[in-house]
């Protein structure tokens, strides 16, 4: 649904049309909201973004052309664009991940037993959601445009203004930094398999 | 195959990006590896938990923030948009003709630099009039003011002097110079009365002789218009 916006419904927001404006805000608002919050892991600062990215759309509709992908998929660059100005005033590293040793020692001593029986415990979503924003933010963006927003590798390369290997690569380590970073909370095999080197 | 080489497609084929075949070698291969096997399920499991945690929704009060400012663009657009056509139509604001206000924009104009120039002149007059001499240089160098005034001649005055006659009546004794006595019987001299006859001695008649007394007798005096 949030990829298949009918242009009328579009064409009409941009004239002006508070209703149809409204459709399409409630059906991306938390994506972008999401993407944003998960980037930069601020409330306030999100729900400007999120407000900024609504208000480009409005007042330079021109700038979106369907050929080139979904409204989505537009929005969601407008998102990275402004998240990345976010960061470079606030003098973010886009290519270091937060990750620290005691992290990994805080997590071990926390539940410490059966982490895959505790899948849904709330203290591990809470460390998965830790790991996720300890990420360095290219591979933290491309691992969200894939989990939560759900963009094919060559939406994701388009969105990243990258191309699709660096895409594929940075959500690749991604993935196994995670799986490496939470390998205490996993049982038996998985701790062997995801060891720290 | 190897487990290096199923490795790279494990994120393809959890991403339902993997072709056919790459699907077909993975499952082919994790029957017999544990390790490729075990990676398999792990990032499953953590792709499935990524996409139910993430997503997080904004605070209500971000909506209204949001539909606030589009009403507030839409409008700023709104208002945009007639400008544009009042520019290229022959409507102006209010609905006059924009050449109505361009006319007025013109007399105005022209009023106000008339008004600007006579208040200039009229200044730079008062400004000479009121200015105090610095130097007599700058006073020589500005044009002398001459006031010519014409009075009219309405009546002639004549004005009469009176004069005044004198008349005073003195009787003076004279002696003779040579002779010591006062009396003029004694020396046989006599002296006619200067009234007499209307006649008058002369210092001729008065030679040898010195005046000893005078007495004022009269003083008359006698106004007369004289006529000029």
């Amino acid at each position: 649904m949030k990829n298949g916006i009918e242009q009328n419904l579009i064409d009409r927001a941009v004239e002006g049309d508070a209703e149809a404006f409204n459709e399409i805000y409630f059906l991306l608002r938390d994506s972008i909201y999401g993407f944003a919050f998960r980037m930069t892991n601020d409330t306030a600062i999100s729900d400007d973004i999120t407000q900024e990215v609504f208000m480009f759309f409005i007042k330079y509709p021109e700038k979106f052309n369907s050929s080139n992908g979904t409204l989505f998929s537009f929005l969601c660059g407008v998102t990275r664009n402004k998240i990345f100005n976010y960061f470079k005033k606030s003098g973010t590293r886009l290519e270091i991940n937060n990750f620290e040793t005691k992290d990994l020692e805080n997590f071990t001593n926390g539940s410490g037993t059966s982490p895959l029986r505790d899948l849904l415990d709330k203290e591990f979503n809470a460390k998965v959601e830790e790991c996720v924003a300890k990420l360095s933010p290219l591979q933290r963006e491309v691992l969200l445009l894939r989990e939560m927003q759900e963009f094919s590798y060559e939406e994701i390369a388009k969105i990243t203004e990258t191309d699709v290997g660096v895409a594929k690569s940075r959500l690749f380590r991604a993935r196994r930094m995670l799986a490496i970073w939470l390998a205490p909370y996993m049982k038996g095999e998985e701790e062997k398999v995801y060891e720290m080197h | 195959m190897r487990c290096i080489e199923v490795k790279k497609n494990i994120d393809a084929v959890i991403d339902g990006e993997a072709t056919a075949e790459q699907s077909n070698d993975l499952k082919t291969h994790i029957v017999n590896c544990g390790l490729c096997r075990t990676e398999l399920k792990v990032q499953e499991t953590l792709s499935t938990y990524l996409k139910r945690i993430l997503p997080v929704s904004p605070a209500a009060s971000l909506d209204e923030k949001v539909l606030k400012a589009f009403q507030l663009v839409h409008s700023k657009q709104q208002v945009q948009t007639v400008g544009e056509e009042n520019r290229t139509g022959k409507i102006g604001w209010f609905g006059v003709p924009r050449f109505a206000y361009a006319v007025a924009i013109f007399l105005l104009t022209i009023t106000a630099i008339s008004t600007f120039q006579l208040g200039k002149m009229s200044a730079s007059e008062l400004s000479s009039n009121t200015e105090l001499p610095q130097n007599d240089q700058t006073k020589s160098e500005k044009p002398m003011l001459t006031n010519i005034v014409h009075v009219p001649v309405i009546q002639e005055k004549i004005v009469r002097v009176p004069v005044t006659t004198e008349k005073i009546i003195t009787r003076t004794i004279y002696v003779k110079k040579k002779t010591e006595s006062l009396s003029p019987k004694k020396n046989g001299i006599t002296l006619k009365s200067s009234v007499e006859n209307n006649g008058y001695l002369t210092q001729a008649n008065l030679a040898g002789f010195r005046p000893v007394s005078e007495i004022n007798l009269r003083i008359s005096k006698e106004e007369k218009e004289n006529e000029k």
